[in-house]
């Protein structure tokens, strides 16, 4: 891990137009903050008759400056375009700073028709050595897992922490219908970063709270009915879905434990919400809150003792935490802001994040168990739905008001990335926990 | 006295009712535009005319020009983050009652909102603290509770969809309509 950061005084904007129309990347560096590692990453070379869909090393540099730990070196700055091993100046490299270069190239596989070859090496451009080099033989429709999987290779190995680049993501939209008809609510998957878009859920009802199991292989969510709203468990392979047998009323905000065994979701049988859990073997439901007032949204530790929910007993909305099991105490939490809500715990269990009301609208916050502090880390203020990438090293949320889209945060807030929306009024967002294959 | 209801009291309650009590739809089937303030019970939903029911409510010659003007409004509304009833509120709220007590066949329905500041789930309970709170008004002014249903939509159904003070205030309400007792 190398500690080249240098403290910058300035604000810069940065734009890359990605390679979807609306794929705009905005990377805010804010005053006073660390600056990222600097990193060269080389226009990938390519051999291949036709121009290739991906652009391999765009895709790396764009993984890599969402994290905020990196700064990728604009390539117009670049003295050399190397593209394998034996063209490498690593002269070249310390002259603009760099303290790590990647290269790489796509190639036909020879003895594969119709396969790539793709080929990255990372350097040490102050020790003059190369850190890795990894190959992929692949169809070209894998091309940008395997662009992902390098910038993975590339996060590890300078960081040594793991990073969330071949992960995906599930989104809910409202469709509007263009004749005046009734809107279609829809339950998307995508990459991490909004390529390769699904829908996996059509419904009349809005489509709340979607959850991904700690398996990475089924979602939760609430459709949200006047009569009476379910929460269904939706296998993602298969589209089949069941709901489950939550008590009578409006169920909403499920969650799962971390075992993947039970829902903990919140109820409102007596006209007040209050937080359940559900065994999903035998269906046995445990009340953990009673409280005239409303107990909502709540998230489970990932050491599976606590809950963490919403509650406005204090009056205004905040925070509170209680064991996860029958009639548990509940210990207020957030003691800050006017406003706490939507709280979910960070990978470790140290942190959570949530929508906090510091007087400048709802932004995304990060509330620090050590310090009992929150730090607004969001330039918008219209946020809502944020949430932790499997490793921490990124989060994820939706600005809501007449620009509405999916924003990936580095967790100093240092980056703001927009995330391409498939189709429809975005609403809620959450993060796989598992990587793709 | 049904009898001697004023012409233009029932002119108007049943122009009023004809719109608002269109079935309670289930919010999939009812969201305002995005660039369009619209009514949200009266959205362009298919099959909302043959669900539409007329409901009329004969109101007796006591009812004041001040009851009138009050029964004319059938959305309260709610400052941030609060599920209190405001006096102004209150108002509104007995003249409904006042009505509904002198119209027994008649049903109430609550639909409680919230603007979109803050997340979704939280809107979710918070709107339907405010359709009961609305409710427990309509309890103490005489309507039996067997009469009042309630639901929430959160910040699903925005009246209006702006995302500036003067829009979250007209959001941030509970909606009454009404429908024929089964």
């Amino acid at each position: 891990m190398k500690n080249k950061y240098f403290s910058i005084i300035f604000t810069i904007a940065l734009l890359v137009i990605g390679s979807r129309a609306n794929a705009v990347i905005v990377i805010e560096i804010d005053e006073g903050i660390e600056r990222g590692i600097p990193i060269a990453i080389v226009p990938f070379g390519s051999d291949t008759k036709d121009a290739l869909p991906v652009s391999v090393g765009q895709v790396v540099r764009d993984d890599l400056a969402r994290t905020g730990r990196f700064d990728p070196i604009p390539a117009d700055q670049y003295l050399s375009s190397p593209t394998s091993a034996e063209a490498m100046q690593f002269n070249d490299w310390q002259v603009i700073s760099a303290d790590y270069v990647l290269i790489g190239r796509v190639e036909a596989a020879q003895d594969r028709e119709g396969s790539y070859r793709v080929i990255a090496r990372l350097y040490d451009a102050f020790e003059q050595k190369q850190v890795f080099g990894i190959q992929y033989i692949i169809t070209v429709d894998k091309l940008r897992a395997a662009a992902h999987r390098i910038a993975n290779s590339v996060f590890e190995n300078i960081t040594d922490e793991l990073s969330s680049f071949d992960t995906q993501i599930v989104y809910t939209t409202t469709i509007q219908n263009d004749n005046g008809g009734a809107p279609e609510h829809a339950l998307y998957l995508s990459d991490y970063d909004g390529h390769n878009p699904q829908i996996i859920l059509r419904s009349e009802y809005p489509i709340l709270s979607p959850a991904w199991s700690p398996d990475g292989t089924r979602v939760v969510y609430s459709e949200l009915r006047a009569s009476g709203s379910l929460i269904y468990v939706q296998t993602i392979a298969t589209g089949e879905r069941y709901a489950i047998a939550t008590p009578e009323g409006q169920n909403s905000a499920p969650n799962w434990s971390p075992d993947g065994q039970r829902i903990v979701f919140s109820n409102s049988t007596e006209g007040n919400y209050d937080i359940y859990i559900i065994s999903l073997a035998d269906g046995k439901l445990t009340r953990v809150t009673d409280h005239r007032l409303i107990d909502t949204e709540p998230s489970w530790s990932p050491d599976g003792k606590h809950i963490v929910f919403t509650s406005n007993r204090g009056k205004d909305p905040q925070i509170y935490r209680a064991a996860a099991k029958r009639n548990a105490a509940a210990q207020r939490v957030t003691l800050e802001g006017r406003s706490n809500t939507g709280a979910h715990y960070s990978p470790s269990g140290e942190q959570l994040v949530l929508i906090t009301d510091h007087g400048r609208g709802s932004q995304v916050g990060i509330f620090d168990f050590s310090t009992k502090q929150i730090r607004v880390i969001s330039s918008t203020n219209i946020d809502d739905s944020a949430k932790f990438s499997p490793h921490g090293d990124m989060l994820i949320h939706v600005v809501e008001g007449r620009d509405r889209y999916i924003k990936i945060l580095s967790p100093d807030g240092r980056a703001q990335t927009r995330v391409p929306v498939a189709e429809g009024r975005i609403k809620q967002v959450d993060w796989g926990k598992i990587h793709q294959q | 006295m049904y009898a001697s209801t004023r012409i233009i009291a029932v002119t108007f309650i049943s122009l009023f009712f004809l719109v608002s009590c269109t079935k309670p739809a289930d919010p999939g089937m009812e969201e305002s535009s995005m660039d369009e303030p619209s009514q949200a019970g009266s959205s362009e939903t298919a099959g909302s005319e043959e669900d539409s029911v007329l409901v009329e409510m004969g109101l007796d010659e006591s009812a004041s020009d001040e009851q009138m003007s009050l029964l004319e409004q059938s959305t309260v509304y709610f400052d941030y983050d609060e599920s209190t009833v405001t006096e102004d509120a209150q108002k509104v709220i007995r003249a409904h009652a006042n009505a509904l007590v002198q119209n027994p066949d008649v049903s109430l329905q609550l639909a409680g909102h919230a603007d979109e500041r803050g997340t979704r789930e939280y809107n979710l309970a918070l709107g339907e603290q405010r359709a009961l709170a609305v409710s427990a008004f309509f309890q103490e002014f005489g309507v039996d509770a067997t009469r009042i249903t309630s639901v929430s939509y959160g910040e699903e159904v925005p009246f209006v969809s702006g995302s500036d003070e003067e829009s979250w205030a007209l959001n941030r309400r509970v909606e009454f309509s009404h429908d024929l007792m089964q």
